[in-house]
């Protein structure tokens, strides 16, 4: 895309090397595509972040779209929040695991992270709580809310994120609050992390998978009907 | 020593209280919020700017489900003749607990044994009688009453919801933080 280089002062060279590390025990191939501005700033900075991430290694790839470009891939994603990348896998396409704004700061962590379980076994978890997932008929969308500074929140995201890749049914954004002043006012954000489930309800700190697994599936299961 | 966590001891003391004397104890400041709040003497100058200063947000407090102790090694009588002498302290609607023995500025560590008076000393206390924010000052220094009740919000926050959430103090604007790995240890 014009305008955007795949260079980043967000990516240091020490950087690299760790990031690469963790690129290696992919399994497969990960699409980070962005939908971004070059004229913004926070646009420009998300694409060259995830064009030095695309050229790292052969099982990461990263594609960018100005606004209207690709509007099928576009509607996947809240119109009120831009820049924004989702991951995707090149077979069974968008992953659920979005990110708002520049994951830099604390936030690397959660998209490298998104990025391992999108394209491997992933982070282990127990059988009974994927057995739990399998249950689910309906969406659930959890986006929790962060701040790059916070070294809690990566922690939400990348469980969330993390549900994300084991239900077709579950999508987790990540949104860097500080970017979306009427987020802020809309959800009244004093502290973060905040993960707000379906624009219903709120989960305030970090919670553990059992109990978002437990959230999850109260909402995105069907209710068992005894009498009928 | 820190006052984190530390339980309150068993203590009765004498109280004035809605223009009367009651008694309180222990077990009053279990099942809610409570402060306790040490001034050093009855009838000086600072003190019912800060007792007024409480009072003036005291509703405030009783919906955030605290109730506010003062205390000074005063008799709970020396209490009620300042409430009768001054229209600032006969405001005051929260317990004045009295301390002649100095049993509880004692407990507390805000006890000065050759001026016989309190520090002004703040506690705040969870449901459970046990310390989780306080702060001692030196008696020149006075204290303020919305401070305090950010201070009682924010440990009551975290009571409910466990402590690993961070302030958002966000600046418009802001340059994206330099990433860090710290996590990424862990695959």
């Amino acid at each position: 895309m014009e305008g955007i280089k795949a260079e980043s002062r967000l990516i240091t060279e020490e950087l690299k090397g760790q990031i690469l590390g963790v690129f290696e025990k992919l399994e497969e191939k990960v699409e980070l595509i962005g939908i971004v501005d070059p004229g913004e700033d926070k646009g420009r900075e998300l694409g060259e972040l995830l064009l030095v991430l695309g050229n790292l290694h052969p099982l990461v790839e990263s594609r960018l779209y100005a606004p209207g470009e690709n509007t099928e891939i576009e509607s996947i994603f809240d119109p009120a929040m831009r820049p924004v990348c989702g991951l995707f896998l090149p077979e069974s396409g968008y992953t659920g695991a979005a990110f708002y704004g520049v994951p830099g700061g604390q936030e690397l962590n959660s998209l490298i992270f998104a990025i391992y379980n999108a394209g491997s076994a992933g982070q282990p978890i127990e059988k009974r709580l994927v057995k739990k997932l399998e249950k689910m008929t309906k969406p659930v969308h959890l986006r929790t809310f962060v701040s790059l500074a916070c070294h809690h929140c990566p922690k939400m995201v990348i469980t969330c994120q993390r549900l994300s890749m084991l239900s077709p049914y579950i999508s987790a954004d990540m949104v860097d609050a500080s970017l979306y002043p009427e987020m802020q006012e809309k959800y009244k954000l004093e502290r973060v992390p905040v993960t707000i489930v379906n624009e219903e309800d709120r989960m305030m700190g970090v919670k553990a998978v059992e109990t978002i697994v437990e959230i999850v599936c109260d909402k995105g299961c069907e209710k068992k009907k005894w009498f009928s | 020593m820190s006052f984190i966590n530390f339980e309150l001891e068993d203590f009765r003391v004498q109280a004035y209280y809605k223009k009367d004397f009651c008694e309180i104890q222990k077990e009053d400041l279990l099942g809610h919020w409570s402060i306790l709040f040490f001034y050093p003497a009855d009838f000086t100058f600072v003190c019912p700017t800060e007792l007024s200063d409480l009072q003036d947000y005291y509703e405030e407090f009783k919906e955030a489900g605290c109730e506010i102790y003062s205390v000074s090694c005063d008799t709970h009588f020396v209490h009620k003749a300042w409430a009768d002498a001054s229209e600032t302290i006969a405001r005051v609607e929260y317990p004045m607990l009295a301390d002649p023995t100095a049993k509880l500025a004692k407990m507390m560590e805000v006890y000065i044994p050759e001026e016989g008076q309190a520090l002004r000393g703040t506690f705040i206390i969870n449901p459970e009688g046990r310390v989780k924010a306080y702060e001692v000052h030196d008696n020149g220094i006075g204290r303020n009453a919305s401070e305090l009740l950010r201070k009682l919000q924010a440990a009551q926050f975290v009571a409910e919801h466990g402590d690993e959430v961070c302030p958002a103090k966000w600046k418009p604007g802001e340059e994206t933080l330099m990433p860090s790995l710290d996590l990424v240890g862990m695959l």
